[in-house]
């Protein structure tokens, strides 16, 4: 008679060869995007168009739902299949605290009035080409949500940050409408910058999420970095920078910080969105900057490490303004560099 | 007189741990974000019909359970779990030890894999008591109970990279979840009272 914990290996056994088989029908092999660029490849002539897409209009929330229990301890690998087909529990909590995150900004919103980031999206892409002459041409091109409104006009993304559970086959990710629907722009601005260079052999696109982190203790500015050929949907070069400007000691009660980022007509939150989106002009080149044995000596675990507004990983550079560093998480899927700075009233 | 009772404390202070005392020592505190739950009923247990239907039975609960436990069990109700102990002796921590509370760190690969210290603080004397789980079960033959995961990090005499002291406490429920909303109060409290059994379970070890 089998140990109960060989029982439980014979059952992971064979959930995980299940997963496997199931992984391989569900995505086809796709060659991941490379995340630096040798030197043989960077130049193009003539120069890649630059896209610098803002698909938003206002500051957003973002959620975290860390991991979520599995609904069952029984009925074998066929249960735990079956089970994990109609299992909605991620989308359902990830709507919930959407709706509470979405409660809480709303102040800081009203404060911000109609502060647009779209230009300082537009200043960043800028200096990041500038600084990285082989990129493209300058100036970037600015496409703005607008343009993409849908036939209702409401084509306006309240985005979430994409947060995963751990699946029964690993990392799935709590997509909800609002996460779809914010996928949906960037590909109808995409398709747009595409459309306006059609006879561009690569094109490179810089797209902007600015947001609050889901404790509201900082703001956080992504960018995107890509570049794509004529006729290829997906990237050969990828990468990503997430620009976090932090409150100084903030509060463990969202409220409170939403407080102190709304205060004097969101100046301090105005603040940190110029410090960010600046701050990632100013990165955006070393990054790109990086060949493969540069980026591998970047990301590599024994290099000084840095840890900052729940990030962490191998230290970049530092200087005055705060560290950089590479940030790698499979259960978040998350693979960038990541700039911090703290911001002080 | 203070700078005169420290100069004459730290002259008296013979051993390291009140030498340590003497050097500001810091704790600090990194609640968790995390909120699981997860129900199951007898028939989970009678094969995959029995544990697709449980599953499905159950879902509404999972989702209401977690979601409260998320905000009932907070951060902001864990720190003020921890406020109402005396958390640096419960450590075996010099006295005298600051406890400093941080926001919590998502990503669990840094709370639970980072053996460097996860602020910028540069004290000889620092520590870290970092919550990783938060899971309330229910289950029919054992009834409702809350589950938590705890590591410290010990920093002091210049260690650089930490020991992971990892450790776990499950305690039972009795009011938690609440069947109506006036019985919310006894709720949290049942929580709460569950949380701090569970952490002293884990800390006995530091006794």
């Amino acid at each position: 008679m089998p140990h109960a914990s060989s029982k439980r290996r014979l059952a992971g056994g064979a959930l995980a060869v299940a997963g496997a088989l199931l992984a391989g029908w569900a995505s086809p092999a796709l060659a991941d995007p490379l995340p630096y660029l040798a030197q043989s490849e960077r130049a193009a002539e003539p120069q890649r168009p630059v896209g610098a897409l803002v698909p938003q209009e206002r500051l957003a929330s973002s959620i975290e739902l860390g991991r979520i229990a599995f609904p069952s301890g029984g009925g074998g690998a066929l249960g735990a299949i079956i089970i994990a087909g109609n299992n909605d529990i991620p989308q359902r909590l990830a709507d919930a605290a959407l709706e509470r995150a979405e409660a809480r900004i709303t102040p800081l919103r009203a404060a911000l009035g109609g502060f647009d980031a779209t230009p300082l999206a537009g200043d960043a892409t800028l200096a990041a080409v500038q600084a990285t002459g082989w990129l493209g041409a300058a100036p970037p091109e600015l496409l703005t949500v607008g343009a993409d409104q849908n036939a209702e006009g409401t084509a306006q993304p309240v985005l979430v940050t994409r947060t995963y559970s751990i699946g029964l086959w690993g990392p799935a990710p709590n997509l909800n409408v609002a996460a779809e629907t914010w996928a949906g722009d960037v590909s109808a601005m995409q398709r747009r910058f595409d459309d306006a260079h059609t006879d561009a052999a690569e094109r490179v696109q810089v797209q902007w999420r600015y947001q609050m982190s889901p404790d509201f203790s900082a703001v956080q500015v992504y960018a995107d970095v890509s570049i794509r050929r004529r006729g290829a949907i997906d990237p050969y070069y990828a990468q990503q920078l997430i620009s976090v400007v932090r409150l100084n000691r903030p509060a463990l009660i969202e409220e409170d910080n939403v407080t102190r980022w709304a205060a004097n007509d969101g100046a301090l939150a105005r603040r940190a969105l110029q410090m960010a989106f600046a701050r990632a002009g100013e990165v955006l080149p070393q990054v790109l900057a990086l060949d493969q044995a540069g980026f591998t000596a970047a990301t590599d675990r024994r290099r000084e490490t840095a840890t900052a507004a729940g990030y962490h990983g191998p230290l970049l550079v530092r200087d005055d303004k705060g560290p950089v560093f590479w940030a790698e998480d499979g259960d978040q899927r998350l693979a960038a560099f990541v700039a911090t700075q703290t911001i002080r009233e | 007189m203070i700078v005169k009772a420290a100069v004459a404390a730290t002259l008296l202070a013979g051993g390291s741990t009140a030498a340590m005392a003497q050097e500001a020592c810091e704790l600090h505190v990194f609640p968790t974000l995390e909120g699981q739950a997860q129900s199951t009923g007898w028939l989970s247990g009678l094969g995959v019909i029995g544990a697709v239907a449980d599953a499905a039975g159950h879902e509404d609960e999972n989702v209401s359970d977690a979601d409260y436990l998320r905000d009932a069990l907070g951060p902001r109700f864990q720190v003020e779990a921890f406020q109402s102990i005396d958390l640096v002796d419960t450590l075996n921590l010099p006295a005298g030890t600051e406890v400093i509370y941080e926001t919590p760190i998502a990503d669990r690969d840094i709370t639970t894999e980072v053996k460097t210290r996860l602020t910028d603080s540069t004290a000889a004397c620092y520590a870290e008591l970092i919550v990783t789980q938060n899971l309330y079960l229910k289950r029919a033959i054992y009834g409702r109970s809350l589950n938590n995961r705890f590591i410290f990090k010990d920093f002091r005499n210049g260690v650089r990279e930490a020991e992971m002291v990892r450790g776990r406490g499950g305690n039972g429920l009795s009011m938690f979840p609440p069947e109506t909303p006036e019985g919310r109060s006894a709720a949290d409290a049942d929580l709460r009272q569950a949380f701090l059994a569970n952490f002293n379970e884990y800390a006995a070890r530091f006794q």
